[in-house]
């Protein structure tokens, strides 16, 4: 101890640091070269189905790797968001959901992390394709930065057997006015509701709002949900989920996942939900013992003839601006969402319908689902596609989002006191404008 | 060997500045570099790092009239008010309750009080997400055996007016063994021959209490009621997880949870950063006040 005048905790202290430094610096050493290609994926179906088509590309493309990482949701926009900022660990390929994709494109042009795919789309003809819609979400001050990865019309998911009890015929439930009808008729409160309709949040209001042609943002960013259609469309829906009101005809819990969901559709307390292709495969997962008991059916249209579906969730494809190899992954974007055979794999797995029509003929998307008894619900939703509503994007649509959702639970509280007397109309006018506004503000801070 | 003990004489007054240089270096990197730069971050719009304009007092400014953060502060000094109303005192009785030796099995007891805390504020979420659903939730079931069934449709995180109250009896249940602990240390150094004194000369139980414990006491209540504080100001994960978000209306929003949306899900670091050193101005005041009310740090000098 004599050499080391310190005594001999110090000296631990000191040997502890050089032996973990050495096993760090050795561990470092080990670590595996980068892949070729790093792919991130947020949802668990995505992976799996890429995981199975993964070797065929492999083959293809001797000497490539794909390091293809499944991230949490949240997570994974994160991590991106900080490996922009920083420059670091940046994958090379990504994708986003369709809420969060706005959020990433915000700041000037020429600093957004992800690849400007609209000379690349146009060039091959891609862009004509794919369900023009698609690309709206994705398209930010006149470029496409992500590849869509599905449609995801909207139906109802409904309950067979309750539906034939009350004598309720699918079919001819083919306008709003009808079904509110049924669904009043159908409602034991506290028991029963005939839809899935949330008095709080925002996810069923604004299928509606897409479903009439309305949104959050138009193509040039601007805020729309205070215009005239905003203003009618919560007017209408407002009466169907209010607990004072006679039309009500839905209710909501607080979630429409897992084990919630399970029971409240196993045991009547919801006739019906809306389902886009994506939830349709939830439905078979997570409530299994409504095998054979369910059925899928188009939206109600606002008028008769009118559209009978919305649109609910998506997925983009970027390839950053970091990626060292941009064609090979502009080859692997094409070989995952493009190729028609596997997309029609793809489907089977996933339920997803993908954005490319010419693929909807193969005999994948006429299969009976036993589930849903028998009904061929790939044609189904493949039939609804073509009427998908757009949704434009910006950076603040989640903002939007919240502020619909409390224009919402004001107009709700009003009319559970009120109703609908003589100041109704102008308090959603006032309180959908004012909630609008509040994003306009802060769109208007933004120097970018 | 003279100038090997001049050696060893220099590193000796060397050595106290050695040992904690490994601290000052990592809290000037990790502690006043990011404090600093994010004062200046609060002068500027920004989006991500790498784009930034001068805006001066903007950001603060903005944040002045701003609604979603004047809810934002509503929300958490109401969460911070009924968690301290509720806790502290449920904290000490809690205490004084388990501080009894007549008690059987205290210590078991003791464990079941403050295990909730080892879960984490995660955990909790997730747990109190599923036990508080309407209709399917065994809250609401329990509370339609007793109360009534009207109570099964009781919905907990999706009524505005409910998520407060939901939030703030969540994180009793988590921390108020936490704190009983605070408490039981402190109820152990109380002088037993002050108590026994108040005793013979016939104060009762509540006397004692009020004459004797709860002035030995004072300066722990002081702490836990800072730190109760402090930490119903930096409540995030708890909402967040079993909210998922703000909740409906905005009405889990907190201080922090708007710090976190604006800077990392918006990536304006700018605003984030007033919105950070706005609350770090506020928590120095209420901790002042809070110490200066209690009269301790007076007693203390």
């Amino acid at each position: 101890m004599r050499a080391f005048p310190y005594g001999p905790a110090p000296l631990a202290i000191l040997c502890l640091a050089v032996v973990s430094g050495l096993f760090l610096a050795k561990d470092q050493a080990k670590k595996p070269k980068r892949a070729t290609l790093t792919y991130w994926t947020f949802a668990r179906p995505h992976y799996e189905a890429y995981q199975k088509a993964l070797p065929k590309f492999l083959e293809e493309h001797p000497g490539v790797s794909v390091d293809l990482q499944l991230v949490d949701g949240q997570g994974l926009n994160q991590r991106l968001r900080a490996a922009f900022q920083a420059d670091l660990d940046v994958p090379d390929m990504v994708e986003i959901e369709i809420s969060a994709a706005g959020s990433f494109f915000r700041g000037p042009k020429e600093h957004i992390g992800f690849l400007d795919i609209t000379d690349r789309l146009k060039s091959e003809g891609l862009d004509k394709k794919i369900v023009a819609s698609r690309f709206a979400p994705y398209t930010n001050r006149g470029s496409i930065f992500g590849l869509p990865h599905d449609v995801h019309p909207v139906m109802l998911a409904y309950n067979r057997e309750k539906f034939k009890a009350l004598g309720l015929d699918p079919a001819q439930l083919d306008t709003w006015e009808k079904f509110i009808e049924a669904g009043i008729r159908a409602k034991q409160p506290g028991t029963q509701y005939i839809l899935e309709m949330s008095d709080t949040g925002i996810s069923q209001l604004e299928l509606c709002l897409f479903q009439r042609d309305g949104g959050y943002f138009d193509p040039d960013g601007k805020v729309i949900f205070d215009n005239e259609t905003g203003i009618e469309t919560m007017k209408w829906y407002v009466p169907l989920v209010a607990k004072n009101s006679k039309r009500q005809i839905g209710n909501a819990l607080s979630s429409s996942f897992g084990q919630v969901m399970t029971q409240a559709l196993e045991s009547g307390y919801f006739l019906s939900v809306v389902t886009p292709d994506w939830r349709s495969k939830n439905h078979e997962k997570d409530v299994a013992k409504m095998s054979g008991k369910m059925g899928l059916m188009p939206m109600p249209a606002i008028k008769p003839g009118g559209r009978r579906t919305s649109t609910w969730g998506g997925t983009m494809l970027g390839i950053t601006k970091a990626c060292k190899n941009k064609d090979l992954a502009w080859d692997f974007a094409k070989f995952l969402y493009l190729n028609e055979k596997d997309l029609a794999e793809r489907y089977a797995d996933t339920n997803i319908l993908p954005p490319v029509p010419s693929a909807w003929s193969q005999p994948a998307f006429d299969k009976e689902y036993p589930y849903y008894a028998g009904q061929k619900i790939g044609r189904d939703y493949a039939a609804l596609a073509p009427q998908v509503p757009p949704q434009y994007a910006s950076a603040f649509v989640e903002l939007g989002k919240g502020k619909l959702g409390q224009a919402l639970i004001q107009c709700v509280e009003y009319y559970n006191k009120n109703g609908e007397d003589a100041g109704w109309d102008a308090f959603v006018r006032n309180t959908v404008k004012s909630r609008a506004d509040e994003v306009r503000k802060q769109m208007a801070r933004n120097p970018f | 060997m003279r100038e090997s003990s001049t050696f060893f004489k220099k590193q000796q007054k060397l050595a106290p500045y050695l040992f904690v240089l490994p601290f000052v270096v990592t809290f000037c990197i990790f502690s006043a570099y990011p404090y600093l730069k994010s004062l200046t971050y609060s002068l500027y719009a920004t989006s991500g790092p790498k784009d930034a304009k001068f805006v001066g007092l903007g950001n603060y400014q903005f944040l002045w009239g701003d609604l979603d953060f004047r809810k934002a502060v509503g929300n958490t000094a109401l969460f911070a008010v009924l968690s301290v109303a509720i806790q502290l005192p449920m904290s000490l009785g809690l205490a004084l309750l388990l501080s009894q030796k007549w008690i059987k099995g205290v210590k078991l007891w003791r464990l079941a009080v403050f295990a909730p805390n080892l879960m984490g504020q995660v955990a909790v979420g997730v747990l109190f997400g599923v036990l508080l659903q309407a209709k399917f939730g065994l809250v609401n079931i329990g509370l339609a055996a007793i109360l009534g069934p009207q109570w099964l449709d009781q919905k907990w995180l999706s009524e505005p007016n409910n998520v407060l109250p939901a939030l703030v009896v969540v994180t009793a249940w988590m921390s108020i063994g936490y704190n009983m602990i605070y408490f039981l240390a402190a109820l152990q150094n109380v002088d037993q021959e002050l108590i026994e004194a108040a005793m013979v000369d016939g104060a009762n139980g509540v006397q004692r209490f009020r004459a004797v414990t709860l002035p030995a006491i004072a300066p722990v209540m002081a702490f836990v009621l800072v730190t109760m504080t402090v930490g119903s100001f930096q409540l995030y994960e708890l909402p967040r997880t079993l909210l998922g978000g703000g909740g409906p209306d905005n009405r889990g929003l907190t201080i922090i949870m708007y710090l976190f949306n604006n800077g990392l899900l918006s990536g304006d670091l700018g605003y984030a950063s007033a919105v950070g050193w706005t609350l770090a101005v506020m928590l120095a005041a209420i901790a002042a006040l809070q110490i200066w009310l209690s009269g301790t740090a007076k007693k203390d000098a």
